[in-house]
């Protein structure tokens, strides 16, 4: 899109006059992508950066300029600061969106921007700070009138206190480590004799995961669903919400599937849940767009459990229902836009999932599978939209996350989508590493998922989802097909067949010029 | 035409016949009427007893990704119903492990006994694979640059059997 041309004045895409003029993406992969397309719809200038292995990356080709960071490893790449600022000066840049993960919550880097006088398109970095350490988010949300999940957030770490402090919460209990995440650091408790025990081991792990053994209790919900809500606010004192996200249908603590409405919410609940979500935004000064995430139980009371300060994975599904595109919001607000969205006028049409497609083996504990992606077709549709990060031909390598690309599909009604989804996932087509497509397919087919029965734990009560097909026969046919047509990777093309060959058969298949080997 | 193909551990036979007018494949205790084509890169049309459908198939060496109705398959030929590599005939298979920096064969070239055919990059060191007999080059399963290793497939020939006419197709 280099070089693209706007019809209209860049003053009529934009509200405001601080407009915004280069952004460097501080990413890679899907999400980069997605972020350099938004900007380029809005005329404004991109610059990519990336590490040795991603040179020839979809993010890198897309964007007007790339910068260099060398060494693939993680810390010396996409989580090094001081490179990252360097490259923004260096290139011009005058804001920085990171993305998710890598340096997106990371409070310093934030600041840092803030130091050097280039705009974080994020909350600022005081908010990220508070709302990382999740002991001080839960406090400051509690006095906002938001319910938090009851437990002991207390400062006295001694086994004694905490154990006492266990009891009273009651079974089943979550230890919880104030600095984790991604399922790191997390014991349940089940009775009172296993208490000081896990105690101590979570406080080992945290120590040795994140240096700091600070532990939290809380109680431990009953078929919990995970239920957040997306928010948006600028710098003007204006914030909404963009309604939920059903996100329960997790594996290792990680979502996989994703869509919205919830089919645990009726309109009374998520108005309610809604307003609470925006309260507890307003509450910390929260700017920009960000998902205040909830716990939902069986009987629908739901607590507080943290806030995300950074664009989402799984925000496809909003833009589907609600027409929003939540990153051009993300620069409108960074450039100091008012937000011209009010909570009376958006509204939630359809039925939109996502499919979070992984290089894993679920049959192998969805241990991440790394190798050259050979082959790669991504269904196309009615909405059906890809957010994708990959391509023929390309390295999975094991630096970063095997998040591959993203499937989000859009329809009238949830049974309408799922469908939809089943029918996209059937004709996604991954050839060279070991993907979670079929595993996601199982799933959506699953008679609990399609009742909305799910909860964080659907994926553990529902071993049959792990069951693979008996190989067909039709698949050993295509194989020994494949064989005798040769399809390699020289690329035999069909034209070129039957000047391929060297045998003076005249029932050689090369030898007949059609489509079909035999007419 | 035997064939084997190694999924999830096990072994799949595939017998292969061609017909005047179709393929006839057999697998187990079923026999199948088969035409295919290739209609795009890795993408295939198959009539199997006149139903179509379109798989996508990539081979890489020995090791063939299929998509087909929906699910995705990782199969590798194997040589024999059981594990151990037997020789075949026809089948040049790499000595060493190592990465492969010339190729001197084009597919469809016929090559005398003792002709190179690749030379492997191993620890330094560089590794003549040469024709153990003379015959036409069918398929080269590697290209320049490609890291294989030792007991693969590197290079499909079709023996030269014009003094005994036993060439099978």
């Amino acid at each position: 899109m280099k070089g693209y041309q706007l019809f209209w004045k860049r003053e009529d895409l934009y509200g405001g006059d601080q407009i915004l003029e280069k952004v460097l993406i501080a990413n890679r992969g899907e999400i980069a992508v997605r972020i350099l397309t938004a900007c380029q719809e809005l005329g404004i200038k991109t610059v990519a950066i990336y590490s040795d292995v991603d040179a020839n990356s979809p993010h890198v080709r897309n964007a007007d300029e790339a910068y260099c960071l060398g060494d693939p490893e993680p810390r010396s790449s996409y989580l090094n600061v001081d490179k990252i600022i360097a490259a923004a000066k260096e290139m011009g840049a005058e804001a920085i969106h990171p993305g998710y993960g890598f340096l997106a919550e990371n409070p310093e880097f934030a600041s840092r921007c803030e130091k050097e006088g280039i705009i974080f398109i994020g909350p600022s970095s005081e908010v990220i700070r508070l709302m990382g350490h999740k002991v001080e988010a839960k406090s400051t949300i509690k006095t906002a009138g938001v319910p938090v999940i009851p437990g002991y957030h207390g400062g006295d770490q001694k086994s004694e206190a905490l154990v006492e402090e266990g009891i009273a919460i009651g079974f089943p209990l979550l230890i919880k480590a104030a600095s984790g995440g991604g399922g790191k650091g997390m014991r349940i408790v089940r009775t009172k004799e296993e208490l000081p025990e896990l105690i101590e081991s979570c406080k080992r792990e945290s120590l040795k995961a994140f240096g700091d053994e600070t532990v939290f209790l809380e109680k431990y919900l009953d078929r919990p669903r995970h239920i957040e809500f997306q928010v948006l606010g600028d710098n003007h004192g204006h914030m909404i919400h963009l309604f939920e996200r059903e996100c329960s249908i997790q594996r290792r603590h990680q979502k996989i599937i994703e869509e919205t409405p919830s089919t645990a919410l009726d309109q009374s609940l998520r108005k309610t849940m809604g307003e609470a979500a925006t309260r507890a935004a307003e509450a910390v000064g929260y700017t920009n767009a960000g998902t205040v995430e909830f716990m939902v139980d069986a009987e629908k009371n739901f607590y507080f459990l943290e806030m995300n300060t950074r664009l989402q994975v799984e925000h496809p599904v909003t833009e589907f229902v609600t027409g929003v595109d939540l990153v051009k919001w993300q620069l409108r607000i960074a450039s100091g836009e008012p937000l011209t969205l009010d909570q009376a006028t958006v509204a939630q049409r359809g039925h939109a999932v996502e499919c979070r497609v992984y290089a894993e083996d679920p049959q192998n504990e969805f241990l991440p599978s790394t190798g050259i992606i050979h082959y790669v077709e991504l269904p196309e549709g009615v909405n059906i939209r890809n957010d994708s990060g990959i391509e023929s031909n390309m390295n999975v390598t094991s630096h970063y996350d095997p998040l591959l690309a993203k499937l989000t599909v859009y329809a009238e009604s949830r049974c309408e989508a799922v469908e939809k989804m089943m029918w996209a996932l059937s004709n996604y087509v991954i050839l060279g590493v070991t993907t979670n497509i079929s595993f996601l397919r199982r799933i959506l087919a699953h008679p609990d998922f399609r009742n909305g029965n799910i909860t964080t734990h659907f994926i553990e009560e529902h071993e049959e989802v792990f069951q693979e097909p008996e190989i067909p026969h039709e698949a050993l046919i295509s194989a020994a097909m494949a064989e005798k047509l040769r399809v390699s990777p020289q690329k035999v093309s069909v034209e070129g067949a039957a000047s391929l060959s060297g045998t003076e058969d005249p029932y050689s298949p090369w030898k007949i010029r059609s489509n079909w080997s035999n007419v | 035409m035997e064939m084997y193909f190694e999924h999830k551990n096990a072994i799949h036979k595939v017998d292969v016949e061609q017909r005047s007018d179709a393929w006839e494949i057999r697998i187990g205790e079923q026999v199948y009427n088969v035409s295919a084509s290739q209609i795009g890169e890795a993408h295939l049309q198959v009539s199997v007893n006149n139903a179509c459908f379109q798989p996508r198939v990539f081979c890489n060496g020995q090791k063939q990704f299929v998509f087909c109705n929906g699910e995705t398959y990782c199969l590798k030929r194997a040589i024999r119903s059981s594990q151990i590599h037997d020789h075949v005939e026809g089948e040049i298979i790499s000595p060493i492990g190592g990465k492969i920096v010339k190729v001197f064969a084009s597919e469809g070239d016929i090559v005398e006994k003792g002709e190179n055919l690749v030379i492997i990059e191993s620890m330094k060191m560089e590794h003549r694979v040469k024709a153990p007999m003379k015959g036409t080059v069918m398929r080269l399963r590697y290209g320049e640059g490609a890291i294989v290793d030792t007991g693969e497939v590197l290079v499909d020939m079709e023996p030269d059997r014009t003094a005994t006419g036993q060439a099978e197709w």
